[in-house]
Order: C-alpha cells, then structure tokens, then sequence
C-alpha cells in the first residue's frame, strides 16, 4: 500500500513537471516571438543601409579613379567617367538617409563632387543604376519586375548627385 | 530539463547571431570584389601620371634623352599594357587588359606630343623606353614611347 502510494505520487509529480516545463517553454517561445520580428527588421533596415551606402561609396571610389574597367556592372559608370573626359571628379557619399513604411524601405543618398559639371539627370540615374546591379549582384536583394526587394519589402534608392 | 531549457534559449540566440553574421558576409563579399578591381585600377591609375610626368621630364630634358620604365606590376600570361601617345587630342592613352579584364585610362599631356607612337607591354616584355628626339628640319622637340 505504501509502496504503492509512492509510486503514485511520483507519477504525480513528473506530471507536474512536465506542465512547468511546458508552460516554461510556453513563455520563453512566446518571449522568442515577440522579440523576433523587430531583430529581423531592424536587420533588414540595416542592412538596405549599410549595402546601400558600400555601393555608393564604392560607385565614387571608381569614379574618382577614373580608369574604365570593361565590365557590363560597370558599363553605367563608365558612361560617367567618358563624359568627364577621365578627370578626377572628386565624387564623395555625402550623406545617407532612410525612412520605413509598411511596405517599403527608402534610402536616399546625397553625393557631391567637385569637378567639371555633368549633366546632373544622366549622372544620377547612372549612378543609381550601377548600385541596383552591385546590390543585386553581390547582396541578397533581388530583382522583381525592376523593383529591388529585400526580405520580402521593397527598397527604393533614390540618389541626388550636387555639385559644390 | 534545465539543460534542455538552455539549449533552446541558445538555439535562438545563435540562429540571430548567424543571421547577423550572413549579412556581413555579404557585406564583405561586395566588398572584396571591388577591391580586387579597384587594386589593378588604381595601380595603372598610378602608372599613367607617372608616364605623363616621365614624359615632362624627357621633354624638359632635351633632344637625345631616354628614360626606361617599368610595367607598374608583374603580368602574367595574356596580360599587356599598351600606351599610345596620340597627337590628335594631346593625349596619352593606357589600355591594359590584366586577368581577362580590360582597363583604360587617359591623361593629358602637359607637353605637346607631335608625332605618334605606341609600345606593348608584355610579360615577356615589360619594359619601355620614352625618348625626346629634336626634329632639325621641323625645329619641333618629339617624344615618344618605344620597346
């Protein structure tokens, strides 16, 4: 009888661990779920951010060098360099913005340059141009109809170019 | 169960360490390509104001003087270097192709450049030679380039 007794109350008792550890688990997934989406977004709004701006940055590096590399990602800012006659254009990323909304993301950048002046509609979307292919060819953007998506949202580039 | 509990907390944690991490390997990815590229430009972007300075200098010197240039680094099968000294516009011209890519750079010469000339470097050939010659009949100073 005692013996038996016991052996309920074990059996009882690992019920009841079991319960607690599923409401643990519970909580915790329900911790996970929570805190999950706002990570992933803050990572993808990062990451349009930091891809975005490495472009950029790298589209003014190749611009300032001015030597024509025979490539189609090139192809874009080549036009540039050509129309420049190759001179240094002292081309910088200025500044970098981005705003969110429900279903996209946009970047915007500012680039100024000092050299000769170009015509400033061909330049930008020149330069926008060679950062959606550098983006799409090196980053996990993609391509959907000529508009970019990151992770399921869709990011819009826009790039002012001034001159100073 | 505590072990059970823990792994899963750390599950969580390592899968958005390593979504962090994928997207800066992608970062790096992009990054690395350019630099590759950017190596090479950047070195035969060296190479031709060093040619246009070179060419200055043997145009202060004077008739008979010869300066000898190197290619800027080592080529390797397939690769050249071509520079062309073109009298039409003043220029001088640098296309190499290096790695299956070709590159091409323009300087403007600060002096004039009257007659054309151009040298291919090569690997078996990577030197070249620019020259003042003074024309006595034109009374006019030449540079050239020259293997």
């Amino acid at each position: 009888m005692k013996r038996r007794g016991g052996c309920t109350s074990r059996y009882h008792r690992r019920a009841q661990t079991s319960i607690e550890a599923l409401f643990i688990t519970a909580i915790l997934l329900t911790g996970i779920l929570i805190a999950i989406p706002p990570y992933l977004n803050e990572n993808r709004m990062t990451s349009a951010v930091v891809y975005v701006r490495n472009s950029a940055s790298n589209a003014c590096a190749y611009l300032n060098t001015g030597v024509v590399v025979n490539g189609s990602e090139y192809t874009p800012v080549n036009r540039i360099i050509e129309a420049d006659n190759y001179t240094y254009g002292g081309f910088q990323v200025s500044g970098i913005s981005s705003i969110e909304s429900a279903d996209r993301i946009t970047v915007n950048v500012r680039i100024v340059y000092t050299g000769s002046e170009l015509p400033g509609r061909s330049i930008q979307g020149n330069i926008t141009a060679f950062i959606k292919n550098d983006l799409v060819s090196s980053t996990n953007v993609n391509v959907d109809n000529g508009k970019l998506y990151l992770n399921g949202k869709e990011l819009e580039i826009n790039v002012s170019v001034v001159r100073r | 169960m505590k072990r059970g509990q823990i792994s899963l907390d750390f599950l969580f944690a390592v899968t958005l360490i390593a979504l962090t991490m994928v997207n800066l390997v992608y970062v790096a990815n992009s990054e690395r390509s350019h630099a590759e590229t950017f190596d090479t430009a950047t070195k035969l972007k060296i190479f031709s104001v060093d040619v246009r300075d070179s060419l200055t200098k043997v145009y202060a010197a004077g008739n008979g003087f010869t300066l000898r240039k190197g290619a800027p680094f080592t080529l390797q099968g397939g690769d050249y270097i071509n520079i062309t000294l073109s009298p039409a516009d003043n220029l001088i011209n640098v296309t190499a192709m290096i790695g299956g890519e070709t590159y091409r750079v323009v300087q403007k010469s600060p002096v004039p450049i009257l007659g054309e000339s151009s040298v291919k470097l090569t690997p078996e050939n990577p030197e070249f030679y620019i020259t003042a010659q003074y024309n006595e009949t034109e009374g006019r100073l030449y540079v050239k380039v020259s293997s």
